[in-house]
Formats: structure tokens, C-alpha cells, sequence
């Protein structure tokens, strides 16, 4: 057999569906002001012309100029380069809270859900619970067992969200367990594990991916939150939040630049990554129907 | 019939419960069948006489909560006692299902060559010759354009086409019985004899068991050797096609046989009076009492058991009596 046909797999369906296609201009426009942002956060040595934690009291308060895109703050440091660097933990911090969160909220709510009966009650009530606490609050009652800095606010938030996900994958995945194709998978004889990873989980992935943006968001602003009231990375880290903070100071002497280019770089991303989320909940829900 | 041999599926005495809204309701009161290897079997009856509940039953895949006794043995091993990887063997292996809707139980993002081969491909490692076997069975249901088949999803093809495509699916597995759920149902005429012919012919060829589960009775004569004839959650009649279908020994049988439309007469269409009982409203007597034209008080608290006469198993306390009177109100709605 040298012809063999090539079966595909199933994921080509879903790229298909992902596909960027006319009249989605707004999202790929978003998608590629994103990206930029993305690549400045990891290239951020490179384009930043000066050492972000390098203080210089001679230059410093400084309003912006040719030689200080956004000027320097009270040490002297650069906005401009504490900005692309700020632009790493920041974009990080979300990045792990999003992975981790689908990850185990989406194993938890398919776990449960081909389970079933009272084990599955009893995850929906737990979730109910989880989510029913603010995730500012989860997270600073970690940062006072841990200390603050980029790890416990982190892993705080990885617990905080992963009721978000795992309640909105429950119920697709509840929907697609009760469908007869799953029946007709079980009585081909395929285990669990098979018909979640390769039948449920294909079906629900586009809702996963939505509630996942949009968490991402969420979970950005959450932790600006947190560094602006200093429970985040401490100095002389640069983070979005812990700029606008530090900036707030000098907002009212004449010399808004850090604080309005560190809250401008938040709304930007959580804006851009809404819109893309928004996007992808509604061709979810279009596929679910 | 095929006397002698070790029957292939014994179901004795099956009664199913299923909760419904806090409280059991019976939906089997009492099946019991025998199926021979290479037989195919007929059960026929109206929606909600618990047809398809007794196929589920013997995949072992009742609705979560549903309590079953009685015996269901499978090449002489009961399937309640079969552990998770042995059950899954079970129904990988032994035994296959088609059912009324091919789209619904399909996966609607993977490709038929996805579905046909997943199966083959959790037993064999050799990719190149499990395509070859499906694609040479696609062929041999009447699938021609079989390799352009497999690259396509499941709304690309017609209803007919992919209960081909399933009836594939389920003899590309090997098994040694068949359970067909309505398998041409949802399908229009011309395609429901097509799919039927290929679907009997295959059983044929294969020495394969068949459990055809149908409301049509002509349908099941046409395939079936046997013909087991449900009501309410309990066989009334059980006897090989062609006995039944001249000499039916049951009130219900006769009432079915003679409310077939006919397109040679121009009669008035005979009915069964009332509506069909769901197996949980039957009293403590014959389930089809409240419709029967020939009930007696016994048959309102006694339930018949199920005994031999002329070769049928049928389920009445009359069956004597009424043979006559059953033989001709059949003749005249056959000939005629």
C-alpha cells in the first residue's frame, strides 16, 4: 500500500474555524497590535535604550524628550525602558495564570463530568463555592501567608480562575457527554479516556479558548491591581501596575507621563484581548448553538 | 431455528427499571430470547414497548440509575458480571450497533476514515492494512467512491450513505451479533430496502447473529428467521417469521398483521383500538387487556406467562380458543 489516503486529523476543522476571515478586520488588527506588544515584551533588551532599574538622581523627574521618550521618574530611570520591561511580568503573570487555569479546570470539569452523578455535584458545588469568592481576596490572603512578589499572587490567581473555566467547559462538555455519538463511542467498546481526549474535548476546545482570552484579561488587571497596592513584584522590578503607582505621585505635579503610559499599556492589551475573546465566545456559541 | 446449537445471546426473564422523576418505572417486565449464531431475530413492536431499551440492555449501557435483573448471558457468559475491561472487549469485539440515526452518532468533527478506523486502529498497529479493510468493506456496502469517502465529514453525506457507512463501522469490527436499532427508520423507501438488502446480505455472507429491532412487520418477515413480537415491556410472541406471519398466535400479533396499509384494496384501514401502554401503565394483567377485542376477566389480573403452542411462545390465556378465529381474521387480511 504506497497510496495510502492520509486521514486527517481533527483539528483541521477547528483552524477553520479560528481562520481569520473578511469583515473580522477589528480582531486581526487587535491580533496584530497584540502580537507587537508580545514581541517588544520579549525583546525588550534589545529595544530598550536605557537600563530600566539604572538610576541616575542628576536626570532625574525629567519630561519627555528626545533622549527620554517618556521622560525619567523620580530616580532617573527611563519610563520608556522600565515600560518594555515592565511589559514582561506583566504579560507573563496572566500568560501562566490562563495556562495553568484551562489546564486544570478543563481536566476537572471533563474529569467530572464523564464521571457523573454525585462526583459530579459535588465538583459543580465546590466550583459554585471557589467562585463565589472575589479573586482579589484569594489572592492577598496568599500574599499574606507567602510575602509578596510575583509567585504568590500567581499561583493565588491560578485557584481564582479555574473555576471560571472549569464551570463554562462543564457545561458544554455535560451537553456533549448526553449526545449519541458519545453512546456510540462507549459502545464501540473506547475507554474514558479516549472518548474525552479525543471526541469531548475536540467539541468544547472553541468555548475553552473564549473563556481562556477572556480570563487572560481579567487576570491582567487583577495582578496591576496587586503590584499598585505593592502586593505584586517588589522594586526595583518594573511592572505595569507598580508604574502606575509609583507614577501617581508626580500625576499631580505636572508630570503624568509614567502613570498614564503604564495604565495606557494596561487598557490597550486588556482591551485587545477582550475584543479577540469576545470574538471567540460568539463563534463558540455559534458552533454550540 | 436452529435447534442444538448453543445460542449466542440468552436474555431470561429481563425486567428493567428506570428512575423517572424520584420514582422507578418499569420499562421491561419480562423479555426473555434466545438468539443462535448466524439467526437473525426480529423484535418488533411500537415506540415505547422497550425495543431499544433491551438492545441497551444487552450492550450493557442502560441510563445511569436503571436496575436489571434477570439473566442476560452472552455466548454463555453473563454480561452483569463482565468487569470495565472485559465489558469494553465485550463491545468492542463481540458485539456491534447500528442505529436510526447515523449523523447523530457520529462525531460531527472528525472524517468517516476518522470514525471507521478508530476501532480497527486500537487493535492493530498496521495503519496501511486497517485502511485497506474499511475501505474494502465501504465497497462491499455499496460505497464505490469508498477512498474519497474517508476524507469527508459526516454533513457531507446523505442519510442513506452513512448508514451504510455505520453498517460498515459495525462489520469492519468483526462481531458475532448485530443489534439494529431502526436501522432504516429515518431513511426514505427506495434507500430502506437498499440498506436493508445490504445489511442482510452481509449478515448472510458473514454467518453473523442480527437482533432487528423495527415497528415494521413486514420488514422484520422479509429478514427475520424469527420474529419476536413486544408490547408494554413484554414479548407476547415469539415464533419463526413465516409462522407468525401466517398464523399469528397472539390477539396483538393478528391486530398488527391485519392494520397493515394495503395498496391493492381499497379498504378502510383496520386499527388497533385505544393507544399503546407504556410498559409502567400496564395493570397487574396482560399488558394489551385494555385494547384486546377478545379479553376476559382473567386476563385483566392475571398476566399470562409466556408457553409453547405450535411452535410459537406466545403469552395469552386464550391462545387455544382464539386459534381459529386469529387464522382467519389473518387470512383475510393477507389474501383478500
Amino acid at each position: 500500500m504506497s497510496a495510502t489516503p492520509e486521514i486527517p486529523v481533527a483539528g483541521h476543522v477547528v483552524t477553520s474555524r479560528l481562520r481569520i476571515r473578511g469583515g473580522d478586520t477589528l480582531i486581526a488588527i487587535s491580533a496584530a497590535i497584540l502580537a507587537v506588544i508580545v514581541l517588544v515584551a520579549i525583546l525588550a533588551p534589545l529595544l530598550a535604550p536605557y537600563e530600566p532599574n539604572q538610576t541616575d538622581i542628576l536626570h532625574a523627574s525629567l519630561p519627555p524628550s528626545s533622549s527620554h521618550l517618556l521622560g525619567t521618574d523620580e530616580l532617573g530611570r527611563d519610563i520608556f525602558s522600565r515600560l518594555l520591561y515592565g511589559a514582561r511580568l506583566s504579560l507573563l503573570g496572566p500568560t501562566i495564570i490562563t495556562v495553568l487555569a484551562v489546564f486544570l479546570g478543563t481536566l476537572t470539569a471533563i474529569y467530572s463530568v464523564w464521571i457523573g452523578g454525585r462526583f459530579d455535584a459535588a465538583v459543580a458545588r465546590g466550583l459554585d463555592i471557589l467562585f463565589a469568592f472575589p479573586s482579589l481576596l484569594i489572592a492577598i490572603i496568599a500574599v499574606s501567608i507567602f510575602g509578596a512578589g510575583f509567585v504568590a499572587p500567581v499561583l493565588a490567581l491560578v485557584i481564582a480562575y479555574l473555576p471560571y473555566i472549569a464551570r463554562v467547559v462543564r457545561s458544554v462538555a455535560l451537553r456533549e457527554r448526553n449526545l449519541a455519538y458519545i453512546d456510540s463511542c462507549r459502545m464501540m467498546g473506547f475507554s474514558g479516556i479516549r472518548i474525552c481526549g479525543r471526541h469531548i474535548l475536540p467539541n468544547v476546545r472553541g468555548m475553552i479558548a473564549a473563556q481562556g482570552t477572556i480570563s487572560f484579561a481579567s487576570a491582567l488587571l487583577d495582578l496591576a491591581a496587586l503590584s499598585f497596592i505593592g502586593l505584586g513584584p517588589q522594586p526595583p522590578t518594573s511592572d505595569w501596575g507598580s508604574m502606575v503607582s509609583e507614577g501617581s505621585n508626580e500625576l499631580l505635579n505636572g508630570a503624568p507621563a509614567q502613570s498614564l503610559a503604564a495604565s495606557g499599556a494596561i487598557v490597550l492589551t486588556v482591551v485587545l484581548v477582550n475584543l479577540i475573546g469576545e470574538r471567540l465566545a460568539t463563534r463558540a456559541a455559534r458552533v454550540v448553538r | 431455528m436452529s435447534e442444538g446449537r448453543r445460542p449466542l445471546l440468552r436474555i431470561e426473564h429481563l425486567q428493567v427499571d428506570l428512575p423517572v422523576a424520584q420514582e422507578m418505572r418499569r420499562v421491561i417486565h419480562d423479555v426473555s430470547l434466545t438468539v443462535a449464531p448466524g439467526e437473525v431475530l426480529g423484535i418488533v413492536g411500537e415506540s415505547g414497548s422497550g425495543k431499544s431499551m433491551t438492545a441497551r440492555a444487552v450492550m450493557s449501557l442502560l441510563p445511569d440509575g436503571a436496575r436489571v435483573e434477570g439473566r442476560l448471558d452472552f455466548d454463555g457468559r453473563p454480561v452483569a458480571e463482565l468487569d470495565v475491561k472485559d465489558l469494553r472487549r465485550y463491545r468492542a469485539d463481540d458485539v456491534a450497533m447500528i442505529y436510526q440515526d447515523p449523523r447523530a452518532h457520529m462525531n460531527p468533527l472528525r472524517t468517516i476514515g476518522s470514525f471507521l478506523l478508530e476501532g480497527p486502529l486500537e487493535r492493530t498497529k498496521a495503519k496501511a492494512d486497517a485502511v485497506a479493510r474499511v475501505v474494502k468493506t465501504l465497497k462491499e456496502v455499496g460505497i464505490d467512491d469508498a477512498e474519497r469517502r474517508l476524507h469527508q465529514y459526516p454533513h457531507q453525506l446523505s442519510g442513506g450513505l452513512l448508514q451504510r457507512v455505520m453498517i460498515a463501522a459495525a462489520l469492519v469490527a468483526e462481531p458475532r451479533l448485530i443489534l439494529a436499532d431502526e436501522p432504516t427508520t429515518a431513511l426514505d423507501v427506495t434507500t430502506q430496502q437498499e440498506v436493508i438488502a445490504i445489511l442482510a446480505e452481509q449478515c448472510r455472507d458473514r454467518e453473523l447473529a442480527m437482533v432487528l429491532i423495527t415497528h415494521d412487520l413486514d420488514l422484520a418477515a422479509a429478514v427475520a428467521d424469527r420474529i419476536a413480537v413486544m408490547y408494554a415491556g413484554v414479548i407476547v410472541e415469539d415464533a419463526p417469521a413465516e409462522s407468525l406471519y401466517g398464523g399469528p398466535r397472539h390477539p396483538y400479533t393478528a391486530g398488527l398483521l391485519a392494520s397493515r396499509p394495503h395498496l391493492d384494496r381499497a379498504a378502510r384501514l383496520q386499527t388497533i383500538p385505544g393507544r399503546p401502554v407504556s410498559a409502567y401503565e400496564a395493570g397487574p394483567g396482560c399488558v394489551f387487556a385494555s385494547r384486546c377485542p377478545f379479553v376476559e376477566e382473567e386476563a385483566k389480573v392475571v398476566r399470562p406467562r409466556p408457553r409453547e403452542l405450535d411452535g410459537h411462545i406466545v403469552a395469552c390465556h386464550r391462545a387455544e380458543d382464539l386459534r381459529e378465529e386469529l387464522r382467519t381474521r389473518s387470512e383475510e387480511a393477507t389474501s383478500a
